[in-house]
């Protein structure tokens, strides 16, 4: 790293962070030749947990927000390396498209929705209807997920550490989940299915993605589509 | 029964001695047909130079003829009109005797911020896009039916608190001062519809009474009887006690007079796609139609330019114009109610 920059969302509009942010590298000359290249770190404190912080943003540094960010954090981002230390509301990283985005706390409903691409992992646990809408993008929450976990996902993964809530997989159109505790209810359009090498390769290369070490993705379960639906 | 149920009013043409300050010589000069549509907290509002829309880019597949046909609409008379499905780039910088070009999103679609970043007007669609697969409409794609804009939420939103944090996102993805976020709906359960519309925070609505097929062809669907549905829709807008909230109706005006009269009973702006439908020249159709195969389909290429489409546009803003001259208006926003 070349160095750290760090900025204040109260001083800033959240939803306007991209110009924000190359605002602040701009006006460092020591930054400027070092701002497309990923080799600057974006420091964001937060206060008050703002809403719609990262709208759209598209930034190659990796971005560390340190407290809790509000609804639709992240939202659209693209190519981006964010971290938040903190929690995060509702539909945090709604469609995003590349990238990733880790959050250490818990997250309340609509995670992930509508997520097109990248991972979304949080380390703590998140609300109902996490995944809704899935349109490829992984998501991991390492703790447990609420009702409706994956409703009307079409492509992508979700990887629950803990338990899930009431109609896990409800209306759900493709993917996979994958689940290592219990679920209060399942739906009737997905069912369980062996766990095979592939899966296990998968869930291994994602958890470590998402900063889990775990010698092996033995303790899960695998759920798709019902075959016969 | 109260005023904002009734037919639209009557306008009562200016009499010959309050036109004392009319001189001849100034009829040719520019008429103020300009029209404001302002936001939910009342701060922002957006200036139309023309009450015109066409939803061509919104609801239908758009050529590049089309497209460049739009543009120049846009820039030469003023008439707004919707970015078309394949375009997302930011907007264009645009003079102020311009139309608006509005941003159209899907209820599945998507969030794409670079479509937004710009954006003067953003437009939820309460339907899917013209490219959107469905269940229910799978067999269907080829027939211009109304199953394409039954209305619908976005499949993540299940409350009103998450749309209106939804259009409070949408407004803050674009970096005008001034955005206007609206909301397109099929008119079916008008009053119910509006007033949720409002609730939820939007600026105005777009209430498809009547949706026109492509330029090419003749399709187009009467949804809703345009008089009942302004009544309803006004209703839902003086019931809710919310301000400067605009109405904007999809319909083909028999006549420029018909179009003062829904002006003078609440409507702010009127698309008017089939009102240049209708003008379409026996020669403008699909090359490839008389095949009847997907080779047909294949080479589809109008015969003909879209010049009409202007000219069509042009005959009947100038229809307009006269007619407001010819009762007397100064201007068009003297029409508006509030």
């Amino acid at each position: 790293m070349n160095g750290t920059v760090e900025l204040s969302l109260s001083s800033i509009c959240g939803a306007r962070l991209h110009h924000a942010i190359a605002d602040a590298l701009l006006s460092q000359q020591q930054f400027a030749s070092a701002a497309d290249t990923g080799a600057v770190a974006i420091r964001i404190i937060g206060e008050g947990a703002p809403h719609f912080v990262g709208v759209g943003l598209s930034h190659p540094n990796p971005i560390d927000v340190v407290g809790p960010v509000g609804d639709y954090a992240f939202c659209g981002a693209d190519n981006v390396d964010v971290t938040v230390d903190g929690d995060a509301g509702e539909f945090a990283a709604h469609s995003l498209r590349s990238g990733q985005v880790v959050i250490k706390g818990s997250v309340t409903d609509s995670l992930g929705s509508m997520a097109v691409g990248g991972l979304v992992a949080v380390y703590g646990s998140a609300g109902a209807r996490a995944g809704i809408c899935l349109h490829g993008a992984d998501i991991f929450v390492r703790g447990n997920v609420g009702a409706e976990a994956g409703f009307r996902m079409q492509q992508g993964t979700i990887i629950i550490g803990g338990n899930a809530g009431e109609q896990l997989g409800k209306r759900l159109q493709g993917g996979t989940i994958y689940l290592r505790g219990d679920a209060v209810s399942i739906s009737a359009d997905i069912e369980e299915q062996r766990l095979r090498e592939p899966d296990r390769l998968k869930l291994g290369l994602l958890l470590l993605k998402a900063g889990i070490k775990t010698p092996s993705g033995k303790d899960f379960r695998v759920f798709r589509r019902r075959l016969d639906s | 029964m109260t005023n904002y149920e009734s037919k639209p009013r009557r306008l009562r043409p200016r009499p010959v001695y309050e036109r004392l300050d009319v001189d001849p010589a100034l009829a040719n000069e520019a008429y103020d047909s300009s029209c404001v549509l302002k936001g939910a907290n009342g701060e922002a509002s957006l200036s139309w130079p023309c009450p015109i829309f066409v939803r061509q880019g919104a609801d239908n597949a758009c050529s590049e003829q089309l497209a460049a046909t739009l543009v120049r609409l846009r820039r030469e008379l003023g008439v707004s009109s919707y970015r078309s499905h394949a375009d997302s780039s930011a907007s264009e910088s645009r003079s102020l005797a311009a139309g608006i070009e509005i941003v159209p999103v899907y209820v599945n679609e998507c969030f794409q911020p670079a479509k937004f970043h710009h954006a003067e007007q953003i437009e939820l669609q309460f339907f899917q896009g013209v490219s959107e697969p469905n269940s229910r409409t799978v067999g269907h794609q080829s027939r211009f039916t109304k199953q394409r804009w039954i209305p619908q939420m976005p499949c993540d939103i299940s409350s009103i608190d998450q749309l209106s944090r939804r259009v409070e996102m949408l407004r803050q993805s674009s970096d005008q001062q001034s955005v206007l976020v609206g909301a397109a709906i099929a008119a079916c359960s008008i009053y119910d519809d509006v007033r949720y519309i409002i609730d939820a925070g939007f600026d105005y609505v777009t209430l498809l009474t009547h949706i026109t097929g492509d330029m090419l062809t003749s399709q187009s669907l009467e949804l809703h009887s345009v008089d009942s549905a302004i009544a309803s829709a006004t209703r839902a807008i003086h019931d809710s006690g919310r301000k400067g909230f605009s109405l904007l109706i999809t319909s083909p005006p028999t006549r420029a007079s018909q179009a003062i009269e829904w002006f003078s009973a609440g409507v702010r702006a009127i698309g008017i796609d089939a009102t240049l439908q209708q003008g379409r020249p026996s020669s403008a159709t699909y090359s490839g139609d008389s095949f009847g195969s997907f080779m047909g389909e294949y080479g589809r290429q109008p015969t003909s330019g879209l010049e009409w489409i202007y000219d069509a546009a042009e005959e009947f803003i100038d229809a307009l114009v006269s007619e407001c001259r010819f009762v007397g208006l100064e201007s068009l926003r003297h029409l508006y109610p509030g």
